[in-house]
């Protein structure tokens, strides 16, 4: 309890004067609310628009999260694939690298062009940008085990496949837990940017759109509102994907 | 060079750094391919299933229990559950492992018993030949004695065929019938020393004239080689 209070406070603390000094700030320099609303006005926002907010959020989350499944499975297979055999991931890693450095604002309205509005161009551009760090980090994983490991099982003629399914890919667990928690923050911004471009053609919008609308109408106090709202998601999921890596961790981990 | 062990015997290999002492036992286990000669084993061929192996590391998995490390090698061969179970249950007492220890995982437990786990693997295949590369070189003095009376004991009981890489001289002449003293490149033997004590050896046969007899005729081998 103590120690919570210890990492609690400080921030809490700075969150508190950082608002009074935004308050003083809009208030003190007369900034007109359209360009920056006062602390007071986004949190009216955020209580008048909370049906809004919150099917946004659930929205987005739920995008978000199965982009982030999506790449977690996916990843982990390409990563088998680019353990069994030296070719392939020499031939497709460099194409792996491409998902990394294409700018993903760039590609996502031609996802939206080939694949449509909706929410399945947003999970597509969530999983694109949130696949690499799974790749790279789970092939990592497999790959860097210790030789006399390999040796042991090969003295009992462990099959290809036993190798692989009871002795690289328990190993590389911890490393896809390092490339999770990477992607888990980068599917919620995926998933917001996919909603720019895809999400205006359902019922129901996402987070993204709710940005691109009120950015658009200059609803200044409605846009920090849901600035704010995704901030929170991509806390919570990235707080999400750390606790269940360290429980995963800590049954896996060589250290205590 | 040559060498010869016959059915059930205890044999050390000692030799300076570098002299291939861990190549040949990993030859012997099918790790490696001999690059020139032939390399024939009786006891259960070169990748015959009933050769062991113990590391130099005891080379367990972190994720798995004792438990489940032990049974890896019937694991892989395909033993069904409820013999592995026996099997691991017999190797665990066999090695002075509590029944309780089977559900700790490997960081729990200390040095010497992530060894003793490390044997009980390699022991719970019923092996023929059991090859050891300096499996005890990383603990301290005294717990590297109560583990080579541990596998001495082991070995009376059980007879499997025995090679044992070791730098410690005491270690070689207490457990062995014979000690195979081995000259840097090109690896051959030069010495072929026997060990007349009689079996079961007590601890304190460690103080003993005609023990440090032995251990300094060995030293001496060593010596000449390393010049």
């Amino acid at each position: 309890m103590k120690r919570l209070i210890q990492a609690a406070l400080p921030p809490a603390v700075l969150f508190g004067l950082v608002i009074l000094a935004w308050h003083f700030a809009v208030v003190g320099f007369a900034i007109k609310a359209f360009l920056v609303p006062k602390p007071l006005s986004v949190l009216t926002a955020v209580i008048d628009g909370r049906g809004e907010l919150l099917q946004a959020v659930g929205l987005t989350a739920g995008a978000a999260l199965s982009g982030f499944a999506s790449s977690l499975l996916i990843g982990t297979f390409i990563a088998c694939l680019f353990s069994q055999s030296g070719m392939i991931r020499r031939s497709c890693y460099p194409y792996a690298i491409f998902l990394q450095t294409v700018p993903i604002i760039a590609i996502a309205p031609l996802i939206v062009v080939w694949f449509g509005a909706g929410v399945g161009s947003v999970v597509l551009v969530s999983f694109i940008i949130s696949l690499f760090p799974i790749i790279t980090n789970g092939t990592t994983g497999l790959l860097a085990i210790d030789s006399d490991l390999l040796d042991l099982f090969r003295l009992y003629h462990a099959s290809r496949w036993q190798v692989l399914w009871k002795l690289r890919l328990p190993h590389s667990v911890p490393f896809l837990v390092t490339g999770a928690r990477t992607s888990s923050g980068l599917a919620v911004v995926g998933a917001i940017v996919g909603e720019f471009f895809a999400g205006y053609q359902a019922e129901k919008h996402g987070l993204g759109y709710v940005i691109m609308q009120a950015a658009g109408f200059s609803q200044t106090d409605r846009l920090f509102a849901a600035v704010l709202a995704s901030t929170f998601l991509g806390i919570a999921i990235f707080g999400l994907s750390t606790i269940v890596g360290s429980t995963v961790l800590r049954r896996w981990s060589d250290s205590q | 060079m040559s060498l010869s062990v016959g059915r059930g015997e205890l044999i050390s290999l000692v030799g300076p750094s570098g002299c291939g002492k861990s190549t040949l036992l990993r030859m012997i286990a099918g790790l490696m391919a001999p690059t020139g000669g032939s390399l024939s084993v009786q006891a259960g061929s070169v990748n015959d299933s009933r050769t062991a192996f113990v590391f130099q590391d005891s080379n367990l998995l972190p994720w798995r229990t004792v438990f489940d490390n032990i049974r890896l090698p019937l694991e892989l061969r395909g033993v069904p559950f409820d013999q592995q179970q026996v099997a691991v249950e017999e190797s665990l007492k066999l090695i002075g492992l509590k029944p309780t220890d089977a559900t700790k995982r490997p960081r729990m437990l200390s040095g010497g018993m992530r060894m003793r786990v490390s044997l009980a693997r390699a022991l719970v295949t019923q092996p023929k030949l059991l090859l050891l590369d300096e499996p005890f070189a990383a603990l301290d003095d005294l717990l590297r004695q109560l583990l080579n009376e541990e596998l001495l004991r082991i070995w009376t009981e059980q007879h499997w065929t025995g090679l044992f890489v070791t730098h410690n001289v005491a270690e070689a002449v207490f457990l062995s019938q014979r000690v195979l003293v081995m000259s840097k490149s090109p690896g051959t033997f030069i010495a072929d020393i026997a060990v007349p004590f009689a079996h079961p050896r007590e601890p304190e046969l460690r103080s003993t004239l005609e023990f440090a007899k032995l251990t300094g005729e060995v030293s001496r081998c060593l010596r000449e080689v390393a010049r």
